[in-house]
C-alpha cells in the first residue's frame, strides 16, 4: 500500500495536468530535439569536415588518364616503321544508365555512327564508372559538329589523343605487330577503347614485346563535372600530369628488303620469308603473308598467325642437311661413302616400310647426290647409324626444339624432342629406333618453324653456331648454342648444297637468278604429287653470299600451293640477290627520308 | 496606447512575426542561391522570383486572416475539413505530380495555378481536432473517447498516403499527437495509442519484440487502464508486430529503398542512398564558416538533389557553414517554436490553445524530419522546411497558420494578458 501511494504521488508530480507544465515539457522536448539536430550537424560540419570535403572534391572531379604517345620504331637505317600522331578522342563521362542512353542517342543522331559502335559503347558504359573513349576515328566534320553542339551534349568531351600510325604499311606488320585496346579484344579501329585499363597496349610483335618501354607514362587530366555528366572544365586547361612519350625502338630490320619481299610473295596464299645476317644474328627481314593485321582474327584468321614464327610444320627434305651436320659432329657420316642400301623408292626397317619421296628410287648415292636428290633412304641410313639418342642430343645442342628467342612474343617452339623422355611423351608410347628415321628426314613429329630452320642453316654456315636471331639490340635470354663441326667438312657440306641450286640441280633456276659474283645454296622440299592434287607447302632454306666469301645471309622461304618444287628457291634467290646488291652498293648514299628520326635527340633502346 | 501595444492587439506576437519574416526573407535568398548552377537549369534558376510572389501572397493572406476573429475559425472548422477531404479525394482522381514528387498525385491544377491541398488540409485538420477536443470540459480519460480525433486525423492521413506522400502524411500524425497532448490526454493513454507504431518497428527483431511486449504488459499492470483497453492494446500491438512483413511489401519500391538507404546509404550510393550521401557531403564540406553565399560547389554542380525544396538546409549548411548557417537557422526555429508554445500556454480559449499547439506540433515535425533527413538522422520523406523551402502551397498554408496563431495572440492581448 505505501509503495502504491508513493507511485501515485510520483505520477502526480510528473503529470502534465496544467498548461504551464505541458508547455514546459514541450519546450524542453523541442529544445532537446533541436539540440540533437545541432549536435549531429556540428559533428558533420566541424568534426568530420575533412572527410566530407574529400568526398566532395572527388564528387566533382573525374580523372581522365591521358595516354602518352607511343615511342617510335625505326628500321636499321632509321626509317620510321611506327609513329604517333594526334587525333581527337570522343570521351564520354560516366553517367547513370538512362542518361548514358540519352547521350548515345544524341550522338548517334549527330554522327550517324554504325549500330555496332553504339552497342559497344553501351557495354563499356555499363562496365566502367570512369570516363571512357568511344573512338579516336572521328572525321574532321564530326569534330566540328560535336564542338558546335557541345552545349546540348552534356558529358561528351573532345580530347586530343595520340593515335598509332604505321607509315611502313602492312609490310612491317609481322615484325612491328600492332596495338589494341587494353579492355577490348583487338578488332577494328572503331572499337571503343576502355581508358579504365589505362592505355593502348601492344597486341603483337615488337609492340607487345616492348610495350612497357614504348607506352611511355600516361598523363592525367581532372575533369570537373556535374552529376548529369555535364563537363564544366575548360578543355584547354593544361593537364594535371603531362604524358611522357614512350622510348624509341631501333630495329635491325631492313625495311627496303622487307618491302621487296612483300612485293615478291604472292598475296593470295600463305607465304613467308626470313632473312638472317649470319655473323650477327640480325633479322634483316621477317615477312608473313597475310600479315598479322588487326582484325584478322575477327575475319576468322589466327590471331597469332605470324607464319615464320608461329606456324610449326615438318620441314621434310630441308631438314636433311641439318641431319648431315648433326651426324658430322658425332662422326657418323662419311661424306664420300655411298649408302649401303641403294634407294629403290624406300627401305624396310623392322615391321615398317619407309618410303622415299621418289617412288622409282635414286639408286646408290653418296652425300652430295643424296642432298641434290633429297634422297630420304640415304638419310634413313644415316639416322640408323647415328641412333635415336645421339640424334636427339645433337638436335638439342643446336636448339632445334626450343624457340630461337627472337623478340616476338608469339614465337612458338618446334616439336623436335630434346631427349627420349620428351619423345616418348610426344608419341604417347615408348620410342624405338625407327623413330629416328622420321626425325632425320624432317617428318612425323619433327615440326619446326621457318625461322628455327633458317637459323639452323645459319648455324651450320657459321661453323656450328650462330647468334640468336635479333630484331633489336636487346640481349638474348639464352646462351647461344652450337655444334662442334669440323670446319673442313662443314665447307664440304655447304658446297654440296650448291648441287641443288647449281647447274643441273633441281633448283638451278634459283642459281641462275643471282647476279654475278654472288651465290645461293640450300635445300628445297620435294613433293610426290598426284595429277590434280594440291601441292604441299614448299620450302627453301639456304644461305647466300659473295663468291669466294663466307655465306653472309641465311634465307628461308615458305610457300603454300607452290607451283613447283623450285618456286620457293627462285623467290629466295630474288630476295638474296636484292639484298646482296644493296650491300654491294652500300657505299652510295641513300636518299634522305622525311620520316627518319634524329638519333641524337631521342633516347633509343 | 503605445505603438507596440497597438501592434500586439492587431498582429499578435511581434517577435514571432519578426522571426518568420526574417526566416522567409532568408529563405528567398537561399532559394535564389539554390537556383544558381554552373550548368544552368531553367527549372530552378528563376524559382526565387516565384517564391517572392508566393511570399507576397502569403503575407496578404496572413494579414487577412489576422482580421478574422478566432471564433470564426472554430465555426469554419467543419466546412474547411470537409472541403479539404473533397480536395484530397479530387487529387486521387485528377491529381498530378510536380517537381520532386513527379510520381505522386499531390497537386490539383487550377488554371495556371497548381495547389497542393494536403498542405491546407493540415490546417483544416488541426482546426477540426481543436474543435473536437477543445469542446470537452474534461480531458479524455479512456481510449474510447479518442475515436473521433483518431478518425479526424486518420482519414486525411490515409488519403495523403494514397497519393502517395509519406512525408506530408506524417505531419497529420504529429498534429494529432500535439493536439491530444495540449488537450490534456494523459501520457499513458498517448503511449497506448502510439505503442502499435513502436511494435511495428521493433518487430524487425523477434527477440526485441518479445522484450517490448513484456514491457507493455508491465506497463498495463502499473497504469491499470480498463480491461478492454488493456486487451485492445495487447492485441493491436501483437497484430502490428505480425503485419510488418505485409505492410513492408505494400510500400512503394522507392519508399522501401529510402528506408533501407536511411539505415545504410552506402548500400546503394548511386541509387537510393545518393540523396543522403550528397546532402551529408554538402553540409559536411561547408565546415564551420561555409564556402560563401552562392559558392557551394555541391549545389553549383547540381550534386545536391532538389536543392531548392527538400534539401534547402543542405545548401545553407554548405554555403554558410555551421556558425552562420545551420546553427542560426536551428536557433530561429527554436525561438519560433518557443513563441508558439508561449502563445498556446497563455491563450484562454481552449480551441485557440489547441490550434496553436497543433501548429507547433506540425512545424516541429517539419523541422525535425527535414533537417534530420539531410544529416542522416531521419529517413528521406520529401518534407519541406517551413519558410525556407520553395513551394507556394506550403508557404501560403504556413502563413495561414501564422495568421491564426497571431490572431489568437492578438485576441488574448485584447483581454489584457501580456504575451
Amino acid at each position: 500500500m505505501p509503495r502504491r501511494a508513493s507511485f501515485a504521488e510520483l505520477m502526480k508530480k510528473i503529470s502534465l495536468d496544467t498548461p504551464r507544465r505541458r508547455a514546459r515539457f514541450a519546450v524542453t522536448l523541442a529544445a532537446g530535439a533541436l539540440a540533437l539536430l545541432g549536435l549531429v550537424v556540428f559533428r558533420t560540419q566541424v568534426l568530420r569536415e575533412g572527410a566530407e570535403v574529400l568526398v566532395q572534391q572527388g564528387n566533382r572531379l573525374r580523372s581522365l588518364p591521358l595516354p602518352a604517345p607511343r615511342g617510335s620504331i625505326f628500321d636499321r637505317h632509321g626509317v620510321l616503321l611506327a609513329g604517333s600522331d594526334s587525333a581527337t578522342a570522343l570521351v564520354l563521362m560516366p553517367a547513370p544508365p538512362d542518361s548514358m542512353q540519352a547521350r548515345l542517342e544524341r550522338l548517334a543522331r549527330l554522327l550517324d555512327l554504325p549500330q555496332s559502335w553504339r552497342e559497344r559503347a553501351e557495354r563499356v558504359a555499363r562496365a566502367t564508372s570512369r570516363p571512357f573513349v568511344v573512338t579516336t576515328e572521328l572525321a574532321p566534320a564530326d569534330v566540328v559538329k560535336l564542338a558546335a553542339s557541345h552545349r546540348e551534349l552534356p558529358g561528351v568531351l573532345l580530347e586530343p589523343w595520340p593515335r598509332r600510325t604505321y607509315p611502313a604499311g602492312p609490310a612491317a606488320e609481322p615484325v612491328v605487330g600492332r596495338v589494341g585496346s587494353a579492355t577490348w579484344p583487338p578488332g577494328s579501329g572503331e572499337n571503343p577503347i576502355g581508358v579504365d585499363a589505362g592505355r593502348i597496349v601492344g597486341r603483337a610483335g615488337l609492340e607487345l614485346a616492348f610495350d612497357s618501354l614504348l607506352a611511355g607514362v600516361a598523363g592525367l587530366r581532372y575533369v570537373e563535372m556535374g552529376p548529369a555528366g555535364s563537363v564544366v572544365t575548360d578543355p584547354t586547361q593544361a593537364p594535371y600530369r603531362t604524358p611522357i612519350r614512350g622510348r624509341v625502338l631501333r630495329t635491325r630490320l631492313d625495311l627496303g628488303l622487307q618491302r621487296h619481299i612483300a612485293e615478291l610473295l604472292p598475296t593470295r596464299v600463305r607465304a613467308a620469308a626470313v632473312v638472317l645476317d649470319i655473323p650477327t644474328g640480325d633479322v634483316l627481314a621477317l615477312y608473313s603473308n597475310p600479315p598479322n593485321v588487326p582484325g584478322r582474327e575477327a575475319q576468322g584468321g589466327d590471331a597469332a598467325g605470324n607464319v615464320p614464327v608461329t606456324d610449326v610444320e615438318p620441314p621434310r627434305a630441308v631438314f636433311q642437311p641439318i641431319t648431315a651436320a648433326l651426324a658430322m659432329e658425332t662422326g657418323h657420316i662419311d661424306l664420300q661413302r655411298p649408302q649401303a642400301i641403294p634407294c629403290r623408292g624406300g627401305m624396310r626397317y623392322g615391321e615398317r616400310y619407309f618410303r622415299c619421296w621418289k617412288p622409282d628410287g635414286h639408286g646408290q648415292l653418296a652425300l652430295e647426290g643424296a642432298i641434290r636428290e633429297a634422297c630420304d633412304v640415304y638419310f634413313y641410313q644415316i639416322a640408323l647409324r647415328l641412333g635415336l639418342q645421339a640424334l636427339l642430343e645433337a638436335g638439342a645442342r643446336l636448339g632445334l626444339g626450343a624457340p630461337t628467342g627472337i623478340e616476338l612474343p608469339e614465337e612458338r617452339p618446334g616439336t623436335f624432342p630434346s631427349d627420349v623422355a620428351e619423345l616418348a611423351a610426344r608419341l604417347g608410347r615408348a620410342p624405338n629406333p625407327s623413330d629416328a628415321l622420321d626425325l632425320a628426314t624432317g617428318q612425323g613429329i619433327n615440326e619446326l618453324t621457318l625461322l628455327r630452320t633458317t637459323h639452323a642453316y645459319a648455324a651450320i654456315a657459321n661453323g656450328g653456331g650462330a647468334p640468336a636471331p635479333r630484331l633489336t639490340g636487346a640481349a638474348p635470354a639464352d646462351e647461344p648454342r652450337r655444334l662442334e663441326l669440323p670446319p673442313e667438312r662443314t665447307r664440304d657440306l655447304l658446297a654440296m648444297l650448291d648441287g641443288v641450286t647449281g647447274a643441273g640441280g633441281p633448283a638451278a633456276a634459283a642459281g641462275r637468278m643471282m647476279s654475278g659474283g654472288t651465290r645461293i645454296r640450300g635445300q628445297i622440299t620435294r613433293a610426290r604429287t598426284q595429277p590434280g592434287a594440291a601441292r604441299p607447302t614448299g620450302w627453301f632454306v639456304g644461305v647466300a653470299g659473295d663468291d669466294g666469301q663466307p655465306d653472309r645471309i641465311a634465307i628461308g622461304v615458305l610457300l603454300d600451293r607452290s607451283p613447283s618444287d623450285e618456286a620457293p628457291a627462285a623467290l629466295a634467290a630474288r630476295i638474296a640477290d636484292y639484298y646482296l646488291r644493296i650491300v654491294r652498293d652500300a657505299a652510295a648514299p641513300a636518299a634522305p627520308d622525311t620520316t627518319t628520326a634524329s638519333s641524337t635527340t631521342v633516347p633509343t633502346i | 496606447m503605445a505603438l507596440s501595444d497597438r501592434f500586439r492587439k492587431f498582429f499578435g506576437d511581434p517577435i514571432l512575426l519578426a522571426l518568420v519574416l526574417a526566416l522567409s526573407a532568408f529563405g528567398v535568398l537561399m532559394v535564389y542561391s539554390a537556383g544558381q548552377l554552373d550548368a544552368p537549369d531553367s527549372r530552378v534558376m528563376h524559382v526565387w522570383k516565384q517564391q517572392i510572389a508566393w511570399l507576397i501572397i502569403a503575407l496578404g493572406v496572413m494579414f487577412m486572416i489576422v482580421r478574422i476573429p478566432i471564433q470564426w475559425f472554430e465555426w469554419a472548422a467543419i466546412p474547411a475539413y470537409v472541403l479539404g477531404l473533397l480536395s484530397l479525394l479530387a487529387t486521387l482522381v485528377v491529381g498530378v505530380g510536380r517537381g520532386t514528387a513527379a510520381t505522386t498525385k499531390s497537386w490539383l491544377e487550377i488554371g495556371p495555378l497548381a495547389v497542393q491541398p494536403s498542405q491546407f488540409m493540415n490546417i483544416a485538420t488541426i482546426l477540426m481536432l481543436a474543435r473536437v477536443m477543445g469542446s470537452r470540459r474534461e480531458p479524455p480519460q479512456s481510449l474510447g473517447q479518442l475515436w473521433l480525433p483518431l478518425l479526424i486525423a486518420s482519414v486525411p492521413f490515409m488519403l495523403v498516403m494514397a497519393q502517395p506522400d509519406l512525408g506530408t502524411a506524417m505531419v497529420f500524425g504529429a498534429a494529432l499527437i500535439a493536439t491530444m497532448y495540449w488537450a490534456g490526454v494523459p501520457g499513458g493513454m498517448m503511449f497506448m495509442l502510439i505503442s502499435p507504431l513502436l511494435a511495428l518497428f521493433l518487430s524487425m527483431s523477434t527477440w526485441v519484440f518479445s522484450v517490448y511486449m513484456l514491457l507493455i504488459v508491465v506497463f498495463l499492470m502499473i497504469y491499470r487502464p480498463y480491461l478492454w483497453e488493456s486487451v485492445t492494446v495487447l492485441v493491436v500491438n501483437l497484430l502490428a508486430g505480425t503485419i510488418r512483413g505485409p505492410l513492408w511489401n505494400s510500400l512503394e519500391p522507392y519508399q522501401q529503398a529510402r528506408l533501407i538507404s536511411f539505415l545504410d546509404p552506402s548500400l546503394d550510393p548511386r541509387g537510393s542512398g545518393y540523396q543522403l550521401i550528397q546532402s551529408q557531403v554538402a553540409i559536411g564540406s561547408g565546415g564551420l564558416f561555409g564556402k560563401g553565399f552562392l559558392e557551394g560547389s555541391q549545389k553549383r554542380l547540381a550534386f545536391l538533389p532538389e536543392q531548392h525544396t527538400d534539401f534547402i538546409f543542405s545548401v545553407i549548411g554548405e554555403e554558410l557553414g555551421f556558425l552562420f548557417g545551420a546553427l542560426p537557422v536551428l536557433i530561429v526555429f527554436g525561438l519560433i517554436l518557443w513563441r508558439l508554445v508561449r502563445i498556446a500556454e497563455r491563450v484562454a480559449d481552449p480551441f485557440a490553445g489547441i490550434v496553436v499547439f497543433g501548429v507547433f506540433g506540425a512545424w516541429f515535425a517539419h523541422v525535425f524530419v527535414n533537417v534530420g533527413m539531410t544529416i542522416g538522422l531521419m529517413p528521406i520523406t520529401g518534407i519541406p522546411l517551413p519558410f525556407l523551402s520553395y513551394g507556394g502551397s506550403f508557404l501560403v498554408a504556413t502563413y495561414i497558420a501564422i495568421g491564426i496563431v497571431q490572431r489568437a495572440a492578438a485576441e488574448h492581448r485584447r483581454r489584457g494578458v501580456i504575451l
